[in-house]
């Protein structure tokens, strides 16, 4: 039987028996034609079951209708506006180069799209990935459920992953989905229980490598345990499948929704999904159709032209959170147009649009500014810093994969939160620096971003000319970081607090002295890398109060 | 208490307030609110509102039904409950009606259980999204602004609030829908602080990450040799520089909530830094029970004592957990009696502080419960909730429980509802923002609320 083992590799034993029970005569028999025209995973998108196609391919750039940003448009633009636009681009997607590396990338003339054909590149390692992930020598292996050890893996994920390609892909569509409303695993519930981030989370993974649908998606995270262990009774999550993916919050059709689930339960016995044998067999008229089952009521919401909407907007919410309502509704209507059937579609179409790369400002997450950064500065990682970014992102109220509800507002900027923000990435990536002779991954030196961040090579200088090498010094930290040069006043107030002119000679005071000599050529070598960093330290401190290091602005 | 009871010490209301609206505020327009400063410097009005997210049933404080509810219910509320005890108001004893009938033996509380919304009702919304929204803005339009964003824009104009009024709004949730500007901009010094319970400073640089020794000049360095990067007692201060950098970094920033954070940091700092140390006297029995809610709410009357600046402070109930009980609602009973022995203590902390006249608490979320238990043991939302008024004894008579219930069986699965008694006196959830509007020297605040007016008199 096909479907079954089709869906044998995405379900767990209980959704599975769900399904078998509805295919094999347990369903409505009236919500469509049950066809199953798989031929198998050759020809995986015209594998349907009742009306519900399982896999899709994802739609090529030149179908989407919301207008992209080119690499002919990209490279009119001076250089200034290709590397925000590109800094933009990577920070969204949890990315970042080293400075020289993304101006040669830049450079190549075809950034955007090397960039979107990059992401459907498989280069990852994926086996060589998932032990470096498990090994305690790296990542600290928590054991107790306390630490919510999955999400902790979940976000070193990103950190490990070194190429931005099909897999990294995968992984950001997943994160972004779960941080909403649509697929929060929502901890935070004392029904929801830690292997449910993990649940959630790797579902959708593997159901993106797979090439599922977002309606197929959507169908199976529906019936799952993880959800029911979000909304648990019929009325409840009748309700919100309704409110959360199609936007209808008509009280009115909750008894239908209800009536179609009565036989869907979480038993309080280690809260799980129960479903009985006394389903519903009154028909029931939701989404334009007739809906009998639990499974019906989920398949047909899935199927209902509402849900493209729906979930469109939730995601257009997400990204453009500072839209006026109209500017909004037109992006929707125009990704919506494009007929989306994968949620890659949606995202991606959103992400390389000219809508998003030049017009859109919103404050940056947590994860976008660290993860970014981390590779622009050559950081390295302590055993912890990802338990540590957890809890930090908590503090923040940035939590991910926690709140029952997603993250309604994705970035919040109360004062309490923001200083959280703030202090994180001020103290703990900006300010940090890796002491280089640290071995032992636990020791607090041992984090932070390393010399070879401000290596000589990384920046032009020239050793009689302390003020423009200076100034050279400050752009690359200010390119590197927020993808700007600093301007005069910036300047002028680095230059003051660290040139003195002797003889009528400017030269750097003693502690920012990075041409200082030594006849003992190792002494020098390591004085001058250290006033380089008392310059790097003062630079990134100044930086780390500029609100672009938290805000994606526009580009014009 | 019916309909003409209420009118006796309803001296403003009038019949309107029995009459919900159906309008839809429009933007503020400051030039239609009448002010007055009298009422304003009277009262010296401070509030906690603590808001139910989630939608907390009305059960804890109205069992009065209960025989009826439960002949009608799905599953047997006798059966699953550990007990269903009516305390003499009609309260639920076990999810803490004896702390209930303590507040209200003592006057410290009036319960309105009568909080309904026909608007919804015609609507078929009980979403919680749109409801909360619609609460905290006090006003069903989506686009005007939040409550105490009004309220702010209103003091200011007023000249009751100024830039040398040091946070006359503090938030212990994040910045919910209560401070969401509408159309008229906010100075940041009229913004929410953020604060929690621990009093956490994070607004604070670290001593290593300001007293560098590279961010003095020679000419400070000189100054105080060997001690300017120590604390302060020991003759340290911070680097010009710093302060320097903060200048020149702020005027990059564009204009925004993080502007205006970075711009705040410093005086957030220091205001911690003063409150932190506040001590609680003996509250003897009425100690606070130990509970991370309860810590909030201490917090929270901490501050208020510190700072008769602030106005309000709004907090949700993290650390208890939501109140969406689909399921389980054992859970709900025993949330339930911590919030209101917490409440007890709060009464009790500004009794003992000399504040019970001026401090006001209000609990109320975004709307009551469905009151059939249905197959999970739970409740699905509703659209009937309690209001529970504490406290601010100057401008607000504690009249124990109004309003009257009745069970409305409409004979479909998860359809048994509560709902006013026909004469009782109800009132649509805005009305409660028309309070708070009120007793904030607003003589008007129905022009605000869409028509609704305030659900108890600011002027007893």
């Amino acid at each position: 039987m096909q479907i079954y083992s089709l869906v044998t590799r995405w379900f767990t034993i209980s959704i599975f028996t769900l399904l078998f029970v509805a295919c094999g005569g347990g369903g409505s028999g009236n919500s469509g034609s049950g066809a199953n025209t798989g031929t198998g995973e050759e020809n995986n998108t015209q594998i349907a079951y009742k009306g519900l196609v399982f896999y899709y391919q994802n739609m090529p750039s030149s179908e989407y209708i919301l207008d992209q940003l080119t690499d002919s448009e990209f490279n009119e633009l001076d250089d200034s506006k290709q590397l925000k636009i590109a800094n933009k681009l990577l920070n969204t997607l949890f990315f970042g180069y080293p400075l020289k590396n993304l101006k040669e990338k830049i450079k190549q003339g075809s950034f955007l799209s090397m960039t979107r054909s990059g992401l459907d590149t498989e280069n990852t390692d994926k086996a060589w990935l998932e032990n470096y992930l498990l090994d305690d020598t790296y990542f600290k292996q928590y054991q107790s459920q306390y630490y919510e050890p999955q999400a902790i893996t979940i976000l070193s994920r990103f950190y490990a992953m070194k190429d931005l390609d099909k897999y990294f892909l995968q992984n950001w569509v997943a994160y972004i989905l779960s941080q909403t409303i649509m697929f929060s695993p929502a901890y935070e519930l004392s029904s929801s229980h830690t292997p449910n981030i993990s649940g959630v989370y790797n579902r959708l993974v593997t159901m993106l490598e797979n090439d599922s649908g977002m309606r197929f998606v959507t169908y199976v995270h529906m019936m799952s345990e993880d959800n029911w262990r979000r909304f648990r009774s019929p009325e409840d999550n009748g309700r919100e499948m309704m409110e959360i993916y199609l936007q209808d919050t008509n009280d009115s059709r909750v008894p239908l929704a209800g009536q179609a689930l009565k036989n869907w339960k979480l038993n309080t016995d280690s809260d799980t999904l129960e479903v009985g044998l006394n389903r519903n067999t009154q028909p029931l008229n939701l989404f334009g159709t007739t809906v009998v089952t639990g499974e019906d009521f989920y398949r047909e919401l899935v199927k209902s032209d509402a849900f493209t909407q729906g979930v469109t907007t939730r995601l257009v919410d997400f990204f453009f959170p500072e839209k006026s309502s109209s500017q909004k509704e037109h992006i929707i209507h125009t990704i919506v147009s494009s007929k989306p059937e994968t949620w890659q579609d949606i995202l991606l179409q959103i992400i390389f649009s000219e809508a998003y790369l030049l017009d859109n400002t919103r404050a940056q997450s947590a994860e976008e500014t660290f993860y970014s950064l981390a590779k622009k500065i050559h950081y390295r990682h302590r055993r912890d810093t990802f338990r540590r970014l957890k809890d930090r992102l908590e503090e923040m109220h940035q939590a991910s994969m926690k709140y029952k509800l997603g993250k309604l507002e994705r970035v919040p900027l109360d004062t309490l939160s923001f200083a959280h923000y703030h202090k994180y990435i001020r103290e703990n990536i900006l300010l940090r620096k890796a002491d280089p002779e640290q071995t032992n991954p636990d020791s607090w030196n041992y984090h932070g971003w390393q010399a070879s961040f401000i290596a000589f090579e990384q920046f032009t200088y020239d050793e009689n000319n302390a003020s423009t090498s200076l100034r050279n010094f400050v752009n690359y930290l200010f390119e590197s970081t927020i993808a700007r040069k600093a301007d005069s006043q910036e300047h002028a107030l680095f230059k003051k607090h660290m040139i003195t002119t002797e003889n009528d000679r400017e030269v750097f005071t003693y502690p920012f002295n990075m041409f200082t000599r030594n006849d003992d050529r190792e002494k020098e070598l390591k004085d001058r890398l250290e006033r380089k960093e008392n310059i790097a330290m003062v630079v990134l401190d100044y930086i780390s109060r500029l609100d672009e290091t938290y805000r994606q602005r526009e580009v014009h | 208490m019916q309909r003409r009871d209420f009118m006796k010490f309803s001296l403003m209301a009038g019949s309107a307030a029995l009459v919900p609206s159906f309008n839809y505020a429009a933007a503020l327009d400051l030039s239609t609110v009448d002010f007055s400063s009298g009422t304003y410097q009277d009262n010296q009005a401070q509030t906690i509102i603590i808001f139910l997210y989630g939608g907390a049933s009305q059960l804890g404080g109205n069992i009065t039904n209960i025989d009826e509810i439960d002949t009608h219910s799905q599953n047997s509320y006798k059966d699953y409950f550990r007990g269903i005890t009516p305390t003499a108001h009609g309260c639920w004893q076990e999810a803490g009606g004896a702390e209930m009938e303590k507040l209200i033996a003592d006057g410290d509380m009036t319960l309105y259980r009568c909080c309904y919304s026909q608007v919804r009702e015609e609507k078929h919304n009980k979403a919680h999204g749109v409801c909360v929204d619609q609460n905290q803005r006090g006003t069903f339009d989506l686009d005007g602004g939040g409550v105490i964003a009004n309220i702010a824009a209103i003091l200011h104009a007023k000249g009751a609030i100024n830039a040398n009024t040091l946070m006359p709004f503090v938030t212990m949730e994040g910045e919910s829908t209560f401070y969401a500007e509408g159309n008229l901009p906010l100075a940041g010094y009229l913004k929410p602080m953020g604060i929690n319970e621990n009093f956490d400073n994070p607004y604070k640089r670290e001593r290593w990450t300001v007293r560098r020794w590279t961010y003095y000049t020679e000419v400070e360095r000189d100054s105080a040799p060997g001690s300017y990067w120590k604390p302060d007692e020991e003759g340290g201060f911070d680097p010009a520089f710093t302060g320097e950098m903060d200048k020149i970094a702020q005027a990059h920033n564009q204009s925004g909530k993080i502007k205006d954070a970075f711009g705040r940091r410093d005086n957030l700092s220091s205001f911690i830094g003063k409150i932190q140390n506040a001590q609680v006297p003996d509250l003897g029995d009425d100690a606070y029970p130990n509970h991370h809610f309860s810590d909030k709410i201490k917090a929270a009357v901490k501050l208020l004592e510190k700072n008769p600046d602030t106005k309000i402070i709004t907090l949700g109930t993290g650390g208890l957990g939501g109140w969406d009980d689909h399921n389980d609602a054992r859970d709900y009973v025993s949330r339930h009696e911590v919030l209101f022995r917490s409440l007890r203590s709060a009464m009790a902390h500004l009794k003992a502080i000399g504040k019970d006249n001026k401090i006001n608490i209000m609990v109320f979320g975004e709307f009551g419960r469905n009151v059939n238990l249905n197959a999970a043991n739970g409740w699905d939302h509703g659209n009937l909730q309690n209001f529970f008024v504490l406290g601010g004894k100057d401008y607000f008579t504690h009249r124990g429980a109004v309003g009257e219930t009745i069970v409305d069986v409409t004979g479909s699965l998860n359809r048994l509802w509560l709902k006013p008694k026909p004469g009782t006196y109800w009132f649509e959830p805005l009305s409660i923002a028309a309070t708070l509007y009120k007793i904030y020297g607003i003589e008007n605040p129905h022009v605000l609320t869409g028509g609704n007016y305030p659900a108890i008199n600011a002027l007893s």
